[in-house]
């Protein structure tokens, strides 16, 4: 039995579901849910408490955050893994397509556009149309310019696309809170970490 | 049938979680639970090398070019099985996990070569690997064959990787690759087992 | 009308300040707009004497007959709003007071030239200081903002401007 681009396999009637009502699924049954409020407070709080540790240092506080994700993506893989089951991507087209539909709806409920596509196939960009990461949030003035607010996701998504051995570099390229026109979320893929690929599978 | 045993092997081969269910049965020393695991880990690791391609479940040599991303990743689909150690049953919460069960579909196994099932004259062991690496091993108290056996221990043991998920790698103070001494992560597998 | 609108911390800090006029209609007298901090902070006494009794609107509202800090029973943020609290040569001061002891308040000039006296329409001024409550709540959330420091944000300062042109100096 094969699956096509789109869809996820489903068992008891033997029909296919798209990615998206599939994730759909699994963000509205069988997850649980916490606050937004207190999500986005509790990430501020953070954020803001780094930038006076660091003393304003924003390139440290990046830094920080991308530490504390990439933290957070080596163990939030096993959790997404657990939940759908998804087989391995193929292509980093479909890759793109299980992070922005699937990974981002049942973690933050969100689902970034994905586009931007490098000439080679190996990038793209996420689109955050909306971020509930930065809700109620104004950088101020010195923050402005290197302060990357957001900047735990990249290092979510690190740890994560490493885990299941895709060595990647992620970057934000622009970000609304800085006066940009869009959040952009860059994802290059370095290689394919072929020699730890689990025995068993291609 | 019973589940006797259940190992957790990290991608590295080392042995990190061995737990008995049956108490009078037979015990390996906790050094020949080590060797197991590690011979295993190369059992795998050979036994996906030596699949004949006919045998093989990832349909590779059907598909031609990959026009179809995941398409030709078509690994055996497991049934659900359903009230296996519902764990709702008890008013028990799940975890982050909401509903009356972990997951209520199919699922494609990921393991699509490699070994998946050994049989001995004394009992069974079964096998489901994860993307990341990670093994969940399940021991039967008595050898079969038969093909619901397998796919019930696939769901055990994919629920199991739920709790893994849930209980080991949210737990702040567990350092990944180490191994596990997760209170939480005992408690729920022994009820998921006992619930079997 | 002309206002002057301020927002007191607990410590009696200004927290922000405004003043809005509207070009069409006259103007705070110069030697009166540099009163007004002080006008406000006079009636800042009577302000805290008003948020320790039972019926602090000048309205008198009925219903709840516990203290004002104390009606838990009320969920909305109604009775924040104290009406008009003080006056000064035909000035009116108007005030509100959030549940975190932040004291909104605000002069209110009549028109000089012709010497009529200053009617507060409560109707549009409460809603003004309930928007801007709620605008000020935002603001708390905003993880770089610190409690009972002045409000600095453009975006604060442009909203509350929207507000008053909407609902005061219309």
């Amino acid at each position: 039995m094969s699956a096509s681009t789109n869809s996820v396999p489903n068992s008891s009637t033997g029909s296919k579901k798209s990615l998206k009502a599939f994730s759909d699924d699994i963000w509205k049954n069988k997850t649980a849910k916490i606050n937004a409020e207190l999500f986005t407070l509790t990430y501020g709080s953070i954020v803001s408490q780094l930038c006076t540790d660091y003393e304003r240092d924003f390139v440290k506080v990046n830094n920080q955050l991308f530490l504390m994700g990439y933290n957070i993506g080596m163990r939030l893989i096993e959790d997404f893994l657990a939940r759908t089951a998804l087989p391995r991507c193929e292509s980093l087209a479909k890759t793109s397509e299980v992070v922005s539909k699937c990974a981002f709806k049942i973690f933050l409920n969100v689902t970034p556009q994905v586009g931007n596509w490098s000439s080679s196939q190996d990038a793209f960009s996420l689109f955050l149309d909306e971020n509930p990461l930065s809700d109620f949030v104004e950088l101020p003035m010195d923050a402005a310019k290197e302060l990357w607010y957001s900047n735990i996701l990249c290092g979510v998504l690190k740890g994560a696309l490493e885990m299941v051995q895709m060595d990647c570099d992620v970057f934000f390229t622009s970000d609304v809170l800085k006066g940009d026109q869009t959040t952009e979320l860059r994802v290059k893929l370095n290689r394919v970490l072929k020699d730890e690929i689990p025995a068993g599978e291609d | 049938m019973a589940i006797q045993t259940i190992l957790v092997i990290n991608k590295s081969g080392g042995l990190v979680y061995q737990r008995d269910f049956v108490p009078n049965a037979p015990r390996l020393s906790s050094n020949e639970y080590l060797i197991l695991a590690g011979t295993l880990q190369g059992i795998v690791a050979i036994a996906s090398q030596i699949t004949p391609k006919s045998l093989q479940l990832d349909g590779k040599s059907s598909a031609r070019g990959g026009s179809e991303p995941m398409g030709n990743n078509s690994a055996p689909l497991v049934p659900y099985m359903g009230t296996l150690g519902a764990t709702t049953a008890n008013g028990a919460p799940l975890g982050s996990f909401l509903g009356p069960d972990y997951f209520n579909d199919a699922f494609a196994s990921w393991n699509g070569r490699g070994l998946k099932h050994v049989t001995t004259d004394q009992n069974s062991l079964f096998v489901y690997h994860t993307l990341t690496g990670i093994k969940f091993v399940a021991v039967s108290t008595q050898p079969t064959t038969n093909a619901m056996a397998v796919a019930v221990a696939e769901n055990l043991l994919r629920k199991t990787y739920c709790l893994y998920a849930d209980y080991v790698m949210k737990n702040p103070f567990y350092e990944p690759e180490m191994p596990i001494k997760c209170e939480l992560f005992d408690q729920h597998l022994g009820t998921l087992v006992k619930q079997l | 009308m002309p206002c002057y609108f301020a927002i007191i911390g607990a410590k009696d800090n200004p927290i922000y300040e405004a003043e809005f006029t509207n070009p069409h209609l006259n103007q705070f007298p110069p030697e009166l707009k540099e009163l007004n901090p002080f006008i406000l902070h006079a009636s800042l006494d009577i302000l805290e004497d008003l948020q320790w009794q039972t019926h602090p609107q000048s309205g008198a509202h009925s219903g709840t007959n516990s203290g004002f800090l104390r009606s838990r029973h009320s969920s909305s943020n109604s009775n924040c709003y104290l009406g008009k609290i003080d006056h000064f040569y035909g000035l009116a001061i108007t005030g509100y007071l959030s549940y975190g002891n932040m004291k909104f308040v605000m002069v209110h000039s009549g028109n000089a030239n012709n010497g009529s006296p200053v009617v507060v329409d409560d109707v549009s001024v409460k809603s003004f200081y309930q928007e801007v409550h709620e605008l000020y709540v935002k603001t708390l959330m905003n993880p770089f903002y610190t409690l009972n420091e002045p409000i600095t944000s453009p975006v604060f300062d442009g909203r509350v401007r929207a507000l008053a042109k909407k609902l005061l100096t219309k």
